[in-house]
């Protein structure tokens, strides 16, 4: 596919890189800003123009006429929009997609349609954000929560503890454990490596865990890796930015929370919109004020300032101190994978990933409903309606052990008629179902893609 | 420094270029020489070669960083043209050659230079006449370039390698995959050498002659299969097609790929450097057509236009190919045609030299320094193709410049000391550096003459402006080696 990006921020560069994993896409990025893309340039097999992305005179340098998807992801909505435009009305660009953060805008969704705003897929990272920190939020002991089909089904990823039922048992024993829990592992990781998830893999001490289950089982399985985390009760909010905004809200009328922010006005504003929560103007990283507000029994800290290195150290802090968990919100990887290392920050939330994972969903092929990426873009859990019947499909009809699947593609359950089934080998694949897979491997997608197309 | 890699790589490339030993051994079963068996030995010591760089790092799969795309570019040009050398050494046809002349011989058809040490050409076996029109259609449009388009498996590493080897100010893609890049421009090589082959064969050459010219003409190399060059057929049809080809292959290869895919050649009247490319051909011609006209060196004016005419683009596009001797031609135009090919052809094109673009731009910024000069308060930029070139770039084209200037002093002297008179060690740095081949004095027939010691430096130099000076200069700098 021939991909044109605008931007080259965060999201623009983690989507160049995502997207020219696969050697199909002919990826180009745009920028005005020339040592960005100089680096880009200098990793990523991508062509770059330098230039401001909403004029059509540098659209057309950069070869929009053959392109099969726009992605805007400038600093500015407008211009987000305006390019958009652009690409509807003077190079009939099939898909648009752009990041719209204005709460304003996104109130009206009429406006989004052909005649005034061509844009096929809005993206809102702090609402993705959001949601996903909600999810960790509700699921005591998950490190990543995804959700599928609205929440009807997750994928969890969490470590596993010496001491648990499962660990150095074979995966097959947790039938017996827990025989009426529907969920199904479709991927361990040791050492940041993946291991083929067999019945008979023994499950080490250490291991990151992926299942899938029931939305309502999800608790009651994750006590098999983990000893029991009580539902978190007091949340202690570091920067009281968008993000911090809104996940407070979110959380306000259920949890106990206390939000810090260090700018006054902005504190001010967080009051005034705040029913419940506790708003306090200070540093996140002034100890006086964390232990006066009793951060040695907060259940959850959560650092979602603009900046990563203080919500790194404020995390580290916080943990010392005595908070019994804490999650960062990290952009860069490098942090991201050095917060990973230290004890001390439990759950690292990339708001790239989460917002890479939201675009790349839009521009899989037909039939994919739903892409999270794992593993630093590496490894993808995916899900795709199966169409046709026994004659123009190499699927339906037959049973999940006979399907030829890539290696390092798991099937972990399928969603018939709202119903969840869980992957077993003999379950047999029919019209419609919804097929939830793990992919190690993201090269291979376009094999899982092909397999599961239909023949015309 | 990444040597697993470094060594795995060059190993790979390595097997593959040793498939170039093939096509002489079919052309020997043609001719029936009884050349085959010097080319079997060099396609298996080359192979081997390069499995025995490549069979203990197999597994290793690791990113290249920019110094160890360095690294390999340079290394793997040198460790080319070293295996290249091994037909002329083993053939018996070649007599009393020495390794120095070999390696001179090999890398001198890579870089494209055209500068030979063998005499009495026309009796050398045709596999051995064919192997060097190859060895420099090989180089022509870079060996890297050919690497990334029939090898995928360089992956993203390709592309440090693709930046070190390839010549410009800007490295623009065609494409947004380096490796269709790499593609489109062998398809302009492949199709201009076709219809280059086509040319000279209606225009009388043999069949076998017409593909060897071809080869080197649209490579800007000029190596030929006879002693007289192209003035050994003369005919003017042949020079014709000789100077449409080398104009044509002295143009920068992406306006070939514009002009191709909009089925106009509206592009190449907006490109600055091509308009300066023609201005510069135009004006070297008219120069050496009168001061040629003044000495009456020719008897018909025709024949006048026609010598300073071909003579001017295939030295100025550094091809050097000779029609006439133009090393006997009167006054200052003989080393007037070598100051020529200093700038050369255009950038992204097979030619060599400083490139017309940078000259454009030193000449810019000379006309913007008068400028500032009577009016200071003026704000002048450098532009090219209407937009502003920023400092970057300036800077880093005069930092060629004088890394070229720079080399071209050592080289110069260095062939002085090691005892060449003053014209023969002149032209034949400029003639190396500019990938030009043809000299004055000594060196005006052919570089046999020469001492070892200066085919060695000579060998060098070639390669350093193959490779642009930098990549080079840069592996002598200690923070390259350092860790």
């Amino acid at each position: 596919m021939k991909i044109l990006i605008l931007g080259a921020g965060q999201v623009g560069s983690t989507l160049a890189k995502y997207l020219s994993l696969d050697d199909d896409n002919d990826i180009t990025v745009v920028d005005q800003v020339e040592d960005k893309l100089n680096s880009l340039r200098r990793h990523l097999d991508i062509q770059t123009v330098v230039g401001y992305g909403a004029y059509p005179s540098v659209l057309e340098k950069a070869g929009i006429k053959g392109m099969d998807m726009v992605i805007a992801v400038m600093g500015s909505d407008e211009r987000n929009m305006v390019a958009c435009r652009m690409a509807h009305t003077l190079y009939h660009v099939d898909k648009k997609i752009a990041r719209i953060r204005t709460t304003e805008y996104l109130l009206r969704p009429e406006i989004f349609t052909n005649e005034a705003l061509p844009i096929d897929f809005l993206i809102t990272p702090e609402i993705l954000i959001t949601d996903y920190i909600k999810g960790i939020v509700e699921e005591p002991g998950a490190a990543q929560v995804f959700d599928f089909e609205n929440g009807l089904v997750q994928l969890v990823e969490t470590r596993a503890y010496i001491g648990t039922p499962i660990v150095n048992r074979p995966i097959k024993e947790l039938h017996d454990h827990i025989p009426d829990v529907k969920m199904r592992i479709v991927s361990l990781y040791r050492n940041d490596r993946a291991i083929l998830a067999k019945s008979d893999t023994v499950v080490r001490e250490g291991d990151h865990v992926y299942f899938i289950a029931k939305k309502d089982h999800v608790s009651r399985a994750l006590k098999e890796f983990r000893r029991a985390e009580k539902t978190y009760q007091k949340i202690f909010i570091a920067g009281g930015g968008n993000i911090g905004l809104k996940v407070a809200k979110l959380l306000e009328d259920t949890h106990n929370i206390r939000i810090i922010e260090l700018n006054e006005d902005r504190a001010m504003a967080l009051a005034e919109e705040l029913n419940h929560a506790l708003v306090l103007q200070g540093n996140a990283s002034d100890e006086d004020l964390l232990l006066e507000e009793g951060i040695e029994n907060t259940d959850l800290f959560l650092a979602l300032t603009d900046s990563d290195e203080v919500n790194v150290i404020v995390s580290i802090l916080a943990k010392r101190l005595g908070a019994h968990k804490t999650i960062a919100l990290v952009k860069r990887d490098v942090y991201a994978s050095l917060a990973e290392q230290s004890d001390d920050v439990d759950i690292i939330v990339s708001p790239d990933q989460i917002t890479v994972s939201g675009i790349l969903s839009h521009i899989r092929k037909g039939d994919t409903m739903k892409v999270h990426s794992l593993q630093h873009g590496e490894a993808e859990a995916i899900e795709v309606v199966v169409h046709g019947d026994k004659n123009n499909s190499k699927v339906v009809g037959s049973m999940i052990k006979d399907l030829s699947l890539p290696e390092g593609v798991v099937v972990g359950a399928i969603v018939r008629d709202n119903e969840l089934l869980m992957g077993s080998k003999k379950l047999v694949i029919e019209q419609g179902d919804h097929v939830l897979m793990m992919l190690t491997d993201v090269g291979k997608i376009h094999q899982v893609e092909a397999l599961f197309s239909e023949n015309v | 420094m990444q040597l697993s890699i470094v060594s795995k790589t060059i190993g790979l490339l390595l097997m593959v270029f040793s498939l170039a030993q093939i096509p002489p051994i079919l052309i020997d079963f043609i001719y029936a020489e009884g050349e085959s068996l010097s080319f079997v030995i060099s396609f298996v010591v080359t192979f081997i070669g390069g499995i025995s760089l490549w069979w203990p790092y197999r597994y290793i799969k690791k990113d290249f960083h920019l110094r160890d795309g360095v690294l390999i570019v340079v290394s793997f040009w040198l460790v080319l043209s070293l295996f290249g050398t091994l037909p002329f050494l083993l053939t018996d046809s070649i007599n009393s050659l020495t390794f120095a002349g070999a390696f001179f011989e090999s890398m001198s058809g890579l870089t494209t230079t055209g500068a030979t040490v063998l005499s009495q050409l026309d009796e050398l076996p045709k596999s051995i006449l064919f192997y060097r029109q190859q060895l420099q259609w090989l180089g022509g449009m870079g060996i890297i370039v050919l690497a990334v388009a029939i090898l995928p498996l360089l992956g993203v590493g390709g592309m440090e390698l693709y930046h070190a080897e390839s010549s410009g100010i800007s490295k623009d893609r065609l494409t947004p995959k380096l490796r269709n890049t790499a593609i489109a421009l062998w398809k302009i090589y492949v199709s201009l050498t076709v219809l280059c082959a086509i040319g000279y064969f209606l225009s009388g050459m043999t069949l076998f002659d017409a593909i060897g010219h071809s080869f080197s003409t649209v490579a800007i190399g000029g190596f030929s299969t006879h002693d007289g060059s192209i003035g050994y057929f003369n005919s003017l049809s042949i020079e014709v097609v000789a100077m449409f080809f080398m104009f044509l292959a002295g143009i920068n290869f992406s306006l070939h790929f514009v002009a191709w895919n909009n089925r106009s050649v509206m592009n190449y009247l907006r490109d600055s450097e091509f308009k300066t490319y023609a201005l510069i051909l135009v004006i070297t011609a008219i120069v050496v057509l009168i001061f040629l006209s003044i000495h009456s060196e020719y008897d018909s004016s025709s024949e006048t236009i026609r010598h300073s005419l071909f003579q001017t683009i295939s030295i100025a596009t550094t091809t050097g190919f000779v029609s006439q001797k133009f090393s006997g031609w009167p006054a200052a135009i003989p080393v007037f045609l070598i100051m020529v090919s200093f700038v050369g052809a255009c950038v992204g094109s097979t030619g060599g030299g400083i490139k017309v673009v940078r000259i454009l731009v030193m000449f810019r910024l000379a006309m913007k320094e008068i400028k500032k000069f009577i009016r200071p308060s003026a704000q002048v930029s450098v532009k090219l193709n209407q937009t502003s070139l920023t400092d970057k770039t300036i800077i880093s084209v005069l930092g060629f410049f004088s890394l070229y200037a720079i080399s071209f002093v050592i080289i110069l002297m260095l062939l002085m000391f090691i005892g060449l008179d003053q014209v023969s060690a002149y032209s034949a740095t400029a003639a190396t550096m500019n990938n030009l081949g043809p000299g004055l004095g000594l060196i005006a027939e052919n570089y046999g003459l020469l001492s070892d010691p200066a085919k060695w430096v000579l060998s060098f130099s070639m390669l350093i402006g193959r490779l642009e000076v930098l990549t080079i200069i840069a592996l002598f700098h200690k923070a390259f080696w350092r860790n």
